[in-house]
């Protein structure tokens, strides 16, 4: 859950997810749910010469599945509170988990 | 690659569409738009939901476009 929590942390800004056909998407994070699927708005196909397929396209969801890679902006990103969460989520496994 | 209106849904991702078009792209030819009228859809099997644009749709040159279809996200 930790990563759902901090995707919701950065929910309106500016990130570029990519599939994993290669093809990378920047848009403003709208919404992201458990299963990490990811809705997009305002997007723009980062290499458009070569997928021009969706260039009627605005707005869009994505399967969490198919997602590499999000790259999210450095300074939205507090990496010392990300860790100390990673750190609590370690000591207080989920419950019915076994370590 | 398809095009439709969305009709339905449910909680698996699976959806519905009538009016269904198979966009075809080719280095060789001009994108084909083939009609396959209503489509189920399973939701596993889907990558990405896009909302048409239909201004920037209707505007787009389909026509004069020679590409290569979009590689394969499920292998």
């Amino acid at each position: 859950m930790l990563f759902y929590s901090f995707f919701k942390t950065l929910v309106g800004q500016p990130v570029t997810v990519e599939l994993k056909n290669d093809l990378a998407i920047t848009g403003v994070l709208v919404s992201v749910d458990q299963f990490l699927n990811i809705k997009l708005d305002n997007i723009k196909v980062v290499d458009e010469g070569r997928y021009p397929h969706m260039l009627a396209v605005k707005n869009c969801f994505i399967r969490g599945s198919v997602v590499r890679y999000v790259q999210l902006p450095a300074a939205s990103v507090d990496t010392a509170l990300l860790q100390d969460a990673a750190r609590r989520e370690r000591q207080q496994p989920a419950a019915g988990v076994r370590k | 690659m398809k095009d439709g209106t969305l009709i339905g849904y449910d909680q698996a991702m699976n959806i519905i569409l009538t009016d269904t078009h198979e966009r075809l792209f080719s280095s060789t030819e001009p994108m084909k738009s083939v009609p396959i009228g209503v489509y189920v859809i399973r939701g596993e099997t889907i990558a990405l939901i896009g909302q048409l644009d239909e201004e920037l749709d209707e505007a787009a040159d389909y026509e004069n476009m020679r590409i290569e279809p979009m590689d394969a996200v499920f292998l």
